[in-house]
């Protein structure tokens, strides 16, 4: 499988301020990927560089191979979806629609077929005459799709466009960009801030932080077995219990914490020694309730602080001993949830192989 | 009605029953005082004229009258001294009664003057199009007036070539401070007033004035350029004149397009002409419109460029309503011309808003 994109150590400056730093980025043909950051990471910036909006100030930008430099936006197979659309209010949704083809030359017949064609794709069939004003903020939203894909792109460019719906429709129309995705094969670049969009829709995610991308997986990857502080923290919720390596056994590592000594394997790639000091990370709905055997289970003693009631599932917030530091954990709702009161003690346990042992870094801010 | 109500209601909220009252009739005083009773009087004006005939026939009449009183006069005089001369009573009394007789005639013939004064002083009216009539015969008239059209469609097109880029780039090219210095670049020389700067533009235009200089100098042309008696001079004057009211009605329409429209127009494979033509200019239509119509009118309208910068042979049509009101002394021509022109300009004004297919309520807006 080809790349659909490459960047090579590209570098973006705005005076003084660095917006990317020295950033590889391989994308493959076809393949649904996202960039997830929070807002001023440089996810944007990576956009508008591939798109041809922005000149890099190092590096090589490759499109299907093809180096960019001093190729205009309106010279490239990109195809960008603004956050806001931009649909031309002026114009009705075929000729939004059609715009692309209209610039290229394409006659009329030819454009009214392929607009019907997408129109089709995009389940809106018959709403070629009206005005994009008349449409639902979903409709639009397709339509924006519709009129990006009418130039055949290689690659689709999407700048967080679910941003502005609700949330109902936002997790409708994840289904539905999925669902365009895999029937046109066109690769799809998704920028976005929300990591359950990220997670849901992607073949691939690469995690922003800063001016660079910290790591680059499969979003089981990304969640599972995050490279740094930053993205274990960043995707997802997650409990950091920080310490000094103790002993370092067969990729498991021993931390000494302030709430015990605590067991997990080393994250791929790092190294630690012992008496490093290091983060430990749990997901919150790792934990159970430890009664019975402790065998290769973390068992931490805490007290309830109080309980949040969610419908799917019970966050708990627990706290230590010295209520210095809480921790948070999280059950699916069972008929058989042990009722908690505020101050109870409670044992629970998390099993050695779901606690990640990653070298201190930075997390990232809540 | 229903928006124009709430606008009632909105102004009665805000400044109060005193204050509104105020606002109302003051608003009113000044259509009435300002703008509907002269435009009514004009208008008035440009329908009626004098009825010469009637007026001739009055003089003639005085003439009549007087020469009949000149003679009745000399009687009365001649009288006067026969009655000095005369000696008996019987001869006196005669005399006296003759003279009596003789002033009342005077007297009937002076009563006579009175309409016929009035026929002279405030003539009777006859209205018809005759004031229009006139204009539409004298060819020199109407040729000044089908030049005034053309060379106002000329400067108002060459503004928008000019504005239509400067606009464009202060409200979507740069940032907001240096469109903030641009403008005030644009609207310093607007502190000096009109007479000065179109003063400044004869010297320029002038046979050994710096442009010619320059063009000499550089070998472009080998005789002085006479911008000043062709409409040339008079067109560079009121570009110059009146490109703010082309710049501020695009810039302020300019710049409520939203620049992802551009960037999306570019990025879907756009060139600048198309980026141009299909999304700009559609947008910027209600300002282009506005700018189109403000600077048709003002130069249609204008009598100070072209008398400076016209020379003899370049004459504008308000040169020739001035001339009807004050130098001809004939309102009702003047008005009947000066009423030509503004149905010249409302003309314009409704041609625009079909051409760009806008509302006067978007214009408004």
């Amino acid at each position: 499988m080809g790349s659909a994109i490459d960047l090579e150590k590209v570098s973006m400056r705005f005076g003084d301020y660095l917006a990317l730093d020295n950033v590889d980025l391989h994308i493959r043909e076809g393949e649904f990927f996202s960039l997830l950051g929070s807002s001023g990471c440089g996810k944007t910036t990576i956009l508008r560089i591939i798109s041809g909006f922005l000149d890099p100030s190092q590096g090589q930008v490759r499109i299907g191979g093809r180096d960019m430099a001093g190729i205009g936006p309106n010279k490239r197979p990109t195809a960008l979806i603004f956050q806001n659309l931009a649909l031309f209010p002026l114009m009705s949704v075929a000729d939004n629609i059609g715009f692309g083809l209209d610039v290229r030359g394409v006659p009329r017949a030819d454009r009214r077929k392929k607009v019907d064609e997408l129109l089709e794709l995009i389940a809106l069939p018959g709403a070629a005459d009206k005005l994009v004003t008349e449409l639902s903020g979903g409709q639009r939203q397709r339509v924006a799709i519709a009129r990006a894909l009418a130039v055949a792109p290689e690659v689709l460019l999407l700048d967080e466009p679910l941003s502005a719906l609700d949330l109902k429709l936002r997790q409708h129309m994840r289904q539905e960009l999925r669902a365009i995705q895999q029937r046109t094969g066109v690769t799809f670049l998704y920028i976005t801030h929300d990591q359950s969009e990220a997670l849901a829709m992607s073949d691939r995610v690469g995690v922003m932080s800063q001016a660079m991308i910290e790591q680059v997986g499969t979003p089981d990857e990304v969640y599972n077995r995050p490279a740094s502080p930053f993205v274990a923290s960043f995707v997802g919720a997650n409990n950091v219990f920080r310490g000094r390596v103790t002993r370092m056994d067969n990729g498991m590592a021993v931390l000494d914490t302030r709430f015990g000594a605590l067991t997990g394997r080393v994250g791929e790639g790092s190294s630690l020694n012992v008496s490093d000091t290091a983060m430990l990370f749990v997901r919150p709905e790792d934990f159970s309730l430890a009664n019975g055997s402790t065998d290769g289970l973390n068992i931490v003693s805490s007290r309830v602080r109080f309980q949040q009631f969610e419908g799917a599932f019970v966050n708990l917030h627990l706290e230590n001993r010295d209520g210095r530091r809480d921790l948070t954990v999280q059950w699916t709702n069972r008929p058989d949830l042990p009722r908690l009161d505020r101050g109870q003690e409670l044992r629970v346990g998390f099993r050695h192989d779901r606690a990640m042992v990653l070298p201190r870094g930075e997390l990232a801010n809540e | 009605m229903n928006s124009s109500n709430g606008m009632f209601k909105g102004f009665l909220y805000r400044y109060g029953k005193i204050m509104t009252a105020y606002i109302l009739l003051t608003v009113a005083v000044w259509i009435m005082g300002m703008i509907l009773l002269p435009q009514f009087l004009m208008v008035d004006y440009s329908f009626w004229a004098v009825d010469e005939v009637a007026q001739a026939k009055a003089m003639n009449q005085v003439a009549v009258l007087e020469t009949r009183l000149d003679r009745l006069d000399a009687e009365i005089r001649a009288a006067q001294k026969e009655m000095r001369a005369a000696g008996d009573a019987a001869e006196k009394d005669r005399i006296s009664r003759r003279i009596a007789d003789l002033e009342r005639r005077a007297g009937e013939v002076e009563a006579g003057f009175v309409p016929l004064d009035k026929a002279i002083s405030d003539p009777p009216r006859a209205y018809g199009l005759k004031n229009y009539a006139y204009l539409a015969k004298n060819t020199l008239h109407r040729s000044i007036f089908f030049k005034t059209m053309v060379v106002s469609l000329t400067v108002t097109f060459t503004a928008f070539l000019l504005c239509y880029p400067i606009a464009y780039y202060l409200a979507q090219v740069v940032n907001k401070q240096t469109a903030a210095v641009v403008f005030i670049g644009l609207i310093t020389p607007y502190w000096v007033n009109e007479i000065l700067r179109t003063f400044a533009w004869l010297m320029m235009l002038s046979q050994n004035g710096l442009i010619n200089i320059a063009l000499q100098a550089l070998g472009i042309v080998d005789a002085p350029v006479d911008f000043l008696n062709n409409n040339s001079g008079v067109i560079i004057g009121m570009v110059y004149c009146y490109v703010l009211f082309m710049v501020f009605p695009i810039y302020n329409t300019l710049d409520t397009l939203d620049h992802n429209q551009i960037e999306a127009a570019r990025d879907l494979g756009a060139g600048w002409w198309r980026i141009h033509t299909r999304i700009a200019i559609p947008h910027a239509k209600p300002g282009i419109a506005v700018g189109c119509i403000m600077t048709f009118m003002v130069a249609a309208g204008t009598y100070a460029v072209p008398s400076i910068l016209g020379g003899t042979s370049s004459l504008w049509f308000t040169q020739v309503i001035y001339s009807w009101f004050f130098d001809g002394g004939n309102w009702n021509q003047g008005s009947a011309y000066a009423f030509v022109l503004l149905v010249l300009c409302i003309v314009f004004i409704m041609a625009m808003t079909r051409l760009f297919k806008v509302r006067l309520e978007d214009i408004a807006k």
